[in-house]
């Protein structure tokens, strides 16, 4: 299938106060989960460290 | 797509901030808390409230250059004189205001997630970002690159650096990096064409595609839309092979990508930038 070439019509920006509940929601997330994340971080930070470089135009 | 999304980037991004640093932030104060968290991740913190940028004699170039980061982008470079930087900080700065005008919620992601940008003049052209480095963008900017491709470049990190936060609050495979070098998990890379590479660079490779297409369509040049359309479907399908190696996220993403792939549809990938159906994303914690 070829993509189409005509520019997507303009989509307004999330609005703030969209952004701001879902923010806000992160609070009602499972009690556990901030030790969870801290254990990913933990396990991130003793792990390689993971580069991603190159070139990318044609 | 959930990666593409502003309000998924806010809402992992907020999940970051609370494990890492205790407290909830809200989403005026996210940027600060972003900065906040990333100065207790990485080497050196976070200077002040916008986009640093440093050159080769800076603090983050030695940092690489000492511990062997990026050798790619920091082998055979040389220096830039004043006018060389001069161009590089106003290239910069109307790279972030081209961004906006494409599309206002990437600019909110690259202003949310890069805190640095090192410029390099190098013999090989183009940008690296590191998961151990949160909102470092290293750049060697080609000699003909003009404004929309620093500022391709600028997203193109991003994303890079926004799978970095979303792998460490969701997780996204089932085994370390290092594991998935193995050539029994190497799958297809949608960038460097033929070749197969470590699956956690092969995806964030098939990932970045997607805004760098984006970008270019929106603007009518079809250079990486071309390019990328039949490689990223290839990429796709070599992806799904290993979908055993990815956590219930990460399928998530993948099964989401598959779906952009197959159509190659801006209208609805600009959707998924802005709209909250993209957003309020609830990981499951076991019991």
């Amino acid at each position: 299938m070829n993509p189409t070439m005509n520019p997507p019509a303009a989509t307004a920006a999330m609005p703030r106060d969209v952004l701001s509940t879902l923010v806000a929601a992160v609070q009602e997330d499972p009690q556990g989960l901030p030790t969870i994340v801290q254990a990913r971080v933990q396990r991130s930070q003793e792990a390689d460290n993971v580069c991603m470089m190159g070139g990318w135009t044609a | 797509m959930h990666l593409m999304n502003i309000g998924h980037t806010y809402e992992t991004t907020a999940r970051l901030v609370r494990a890492v640093t205790g407290t909830y932030p809200d989403a005026d104060g996210l940027r600060t808390a972003y900065r906040e968290t990333a100065s207790k991740l990485r080497p050196m913190p976070v200077e002040g409230d916008g986009i640093s940028i440093s050159y080769e004699d800076g603090a983050w170039a030695k940092h690489c250059m000492d511990k062997g980061i990026f050798e790619h982008i920091f082998a055979g470079a040389c220096h830039s004189d004043e006018p060389t930087r001069t161009g590089w900080d106003r290239q910069a700065i109307e790279a972030l205001d081209h961004i906006h005008s494409l599309s206002p919620d990437l600019r909110r992601m690259v202003d949310l997630l890069v805190t640095d940008i090192v410029f390099r003049n190098s013999g090989a052209d183009g940008g690296g970002s590191a998961s151990q480095i949160p909102g470092l963008v290293v750049t060697s900017p080609g000699e003909d690159w003009q404004v929309p491709h620093l500022a391709e470049c600028l997203v193109h990190e991003a994303m890079h650096l926004n799978l970095f936060v979303a792998d460490m609050v969701y997780g996204t495979f089932t085994l370390p990096s290092r594991e998935l070098e193995r050539d029994e998990y190497r799958a297809l890379s949608a960038v460097k064409i033929g070749q197969k590479r470590p699956l956690d660079k092969a995806f964030h490779a098939a990932i970045v595609t997607v805004p760098l297409m984006y970008m270019q369509h929106f603007r009518g040049v079809k250079t990486l839309v071309d390019l990328y359309a039949e490689s990223l479907r290839d990429a796709c399908a070599d992806l799904k092979k290993q979908l055993p190696l990815f956590t219930d996220y990460g399928q998530m993403l993948l099964d989401e990508l598959c779906c952009f792939a197959e159509s190659i549809d801006f209208d609805h990938l600009a959707q998924t930038i802005s709209s909250p159906e993209y957003a309020g994303y609830k990981p499951a914690v076991a019991v």
